[in-house]
């Protein structure tokens, strides 16, 4: 079994409006948490790591979680860079949320690779009463910009690893965006620094 | 800058035009009240300085505060011992409420963690109400600042401190603001900003029990409602402002030659805008625009409320702290936060290249941990009473040290960092916030960056 280092890495970058609920999807999804009282707005950009196996090869998917609001979106340009996958998130209980998501698609195609690939998910499966985007407009729009749909519930953990299993698919199946996915250990240069120059300071007792 | 708006009925803090603000006097603590006006009268010369070498002053005065010799030797005198500890309560009265009478600065016998704790707190308590001559304002203030950096503000094990705030309003120089002038802000209603304040409120600090216990939700609302509303009157004023100046800006294009004098217009590329302006309030790019309300700016938020014993302080100090210590931050895209984290790189570089270089190897910038620690001027990272010791820190040393504060974390977890191979798990969260150990390695590496650097940093939140 190779240790997690070793695996390829592919990033996937989660975008959408904010309290869309992206932040509670990866919580659930990486550490099968959900705890609504506890969710507090992301603040720029927050990560996590997440071993994935794909037809018995595994995968290290380097998640990058983004916060929603608009203010946000013209300086995450930086973080699509080498992004192999996309996953665009809206809520389905709020109808402005998924309006948005032509933007979230704009900006997607602006800053990202091309033939990134790009994965729609509707969230807050489990709120039927309140819903009020249907399944078929959900997936209109994901044909529409050729990306594959699917609805999720953070609270119930209902579909909650299926875009990543599927958006991951997709991207191994692309030889061209695994051309550009990091093995560890090409081009990077070996360091062992456990030890080496301690940072030592004066004045300080700690 | 632009100079708030016109209309009667919305109180007017004054721009910065001077290091030390004169500001209109109205009721307010004695204290802070003989203080600033006494500064005021001592301030009409200030006002004469150009903004350039105000600005050079401003500067001078956070490098003199301590990175050069004149406050090391005090430093070094009491580096040995912990400057200050979290004070421990004898009892668990700490109830419900605001605490009252419970004043750990005039009580510093009881901490005996503090390194002269029958002298320093006396001292900034006797300082706070003494009235320096006219002249001796700005170096009255060097004295607190340099009591506070070296000593810290004691408070409680809650982090309740009653002179914080004041502390906080002086090094901020923030204005006194009538409290009719706040009620105003809060009777205009609901800001543009107002429903994505909403959605951000109820999750600030929700799992942090005394952030809870003291300041609700309807008061966070309120105060970013208001702030809200006054950068949106700033950016009015600002449109305005920028309607005149386009139609000089015109004048000067079409005939350049004519007008040599236009080319030094300052804000004539953006006075004309990108071609795609602005749809809805908050989302515009434009550098030059006044911010509005972003998410974080709840959180940064909060420690002024939870230190403020009204308000209308909290306000005060959290408007003044924005515009005026970093509105980079709020701006447009952002940018001065991005600048923070391109310096967090850069310094971590110098400092600790191993660390520096392992973290780099694993793809690891500070844009990708460290965006919360910087906007939220690491209020982000629990818990409370350490933020408000190392805010006292950061207020008396200048908000851009921040930057060196959050180097300083990742040198602290630097063998955790090291060992994992992982580093991502680690820096997901940065381990509970320890002012004290915070603040002497922030300082201690001031020493090991180079001066360009160093006004970089001073300059990146502008």
């Amino acid at each position: 079994m190779p240790s997690d280092e070793s695996l390829p890495t592919l990033k996937i970058l989660l975008i959408g409006p904010s309290g869309a609920g992206k932040s509670a999807l990866l919580l659930r999804y990486c550490d099968d948490l959900f705890d609504s009282e506890s969710s507090t707005a992301t603040i720029g950009v927050d990560f996590r790591l997440k071993k994935l196996s794909v037809r018995g090869t595994p995968y290290r998917l380097n998640l990058l979680d983004t916060a929603g609001q608009e203010r946000f979106r013209t300086l995450s340009h930086s973080y699509y860079r080498g992004a192999h996958g996309i996953l665009l998130m809206f809520d389905m209980t709020n109808r402005e949320s998924f309006l948005s998501m032509g933007r979230w698609y704009d900006e997607a195609e602006t800053n990202a690779l091309p033939g990134v690939v790009t994965y729609l998910v509707g969230g807050k499966l489990d709120c039927h009463d309140f819903r009020v985007v249907s399944t078929e407009e959900g997936e209109a729009l994901a044909q529409q910009h050729g990306s594959r749909y699917c609805e999720v519930s953070s609270k119930t953990r209902e579909n909650i690893r299926r875009p990543f299993v599927e958006l991951v698919h997709e991207i191994v199946n692309n030889p061209s965006l695994m051309q550009m996915v990091k093995r560890p250990g090409e081009g990077g240069r070996s360091l062992d620094v456990k030890r080496e120059d301690p940072y030592i300071f004066n004045g300080c007792n700690c | 800058m632009s100079s708030t708006s016109s209309n009667p009925s919305i109180p007017n803090i004054p721009p910065p035009t001077a290091p030390w603000n004169p500001t209109p006097v109205s009721p307010k603590p004695r204290g802070l009240r003989k203080l600033h006006s006494t500064q005021a009268l001592s301030q009409s010369a200030a006002l004469n300085v150009p903004i350039s070498a105000q600005s050079r002053l401003r500067q001078q005065r956070s490098v003199s505060a301590f990175h050069k010799d004149s406050l090391n030797n005090q430093l070094s005198a009491i580096s040995s011992s912990r400057p200050f500890g979290r004070a421990r309560s004898n009892s668990d009265a700490s109830t419900k409420g605001p605490p009252t009478v419970a004043l750990p600065i005039r009580r510093g016998a009881g901490q005996s963690s503090l390194p002269t704790p029958t002298t320093t707190p006396k001292s900034l308590d006797i300082m706070l109400r003494h009235v320096p001559a006219k002249n001796e304002i700005p170096l009255g203030i060097q004295e607190i600042k340099t009591l506070v950096l070296a000593h810290g503000v004691p408070s409680d094990s809650d982090g309740m401190s009653t002179s914080r705030i004041y502390l906080w309003l002086i090094f901020l120089s923030a204005p006194s603001l009538p409290t009719d002038n706040y009620l105003g802000l809060i009777h205009r209603g609901p800001s543009p900003a107002y429903s994505k304040i909403r959605n951000d409120t109820f999750r600030t600090l929700a799992t942090d029990p005394l952030f809870r216990r003291r300041v609700s939700e309807a008061s966070l609302i309120r105060l970013l409602n208001a702030v809200a509303w006054r950068l949106h009157d700033a950016k009015e004023e600002r449109n305005l402002s920028t309607k005149n100046q386009s139609a000089i800006t015109t004048l000067a294009e079409a005939s350049p030659e004519l007008h040599p004098v236009f080319n030094f217009i300052p804000s004539a590329k953006h006075a004309r805008g990108p071609p795609t302006a602005t749809t809805t309030e908050g989302s515009e790019a434009g550098s030059a625009e006044p911010g509005t309300y972003v998410q974080g700016m709840n959180v940064l938020a909060a420690p002024f409320l939870y230190a403020a014993r009204s308000e209308v302080e909290a306000f005060v100090a959290f408007h003044r702290f924005l515009t005026e210590e970093c509105p980079g931050y709020v701006r447009g895209a952002m940018e001065g936060v991005h600048r923070g984290l391109s310096l967090v790189d850069r310094v971590l570089a110098i400092v600790d290249p191993a660390l520096s270089a392992y973290l780099l190897s694993k793809g690891m910038q500070a844009k990708l941990y460290a965006f919360p620690s910087v906007l939220t001027l690491c209020a982000c990272t629990p818990p409370l009473p350490e933020v408000l010791h190392l805010w006292d820190f950061l207020f008396a040393s200048g908000a851009h040290m921040n930057v060196l504060c959050i180097v300083a974390q990742l040198i602290m977890t630097r063998d955790a960092i090291l060992e994992s191979p992982s580093p991502m798990k680690v820096l997901r969260s940065f381990p509970p916030l320890q002012a004290s150990k915070i603040k002497w390695l922030a300082i201690s590496i001031l020493d090991r960056i180079p001066n360009g650097l160093y006004d970089e940093i001073v300059d990146h939140a502008k």
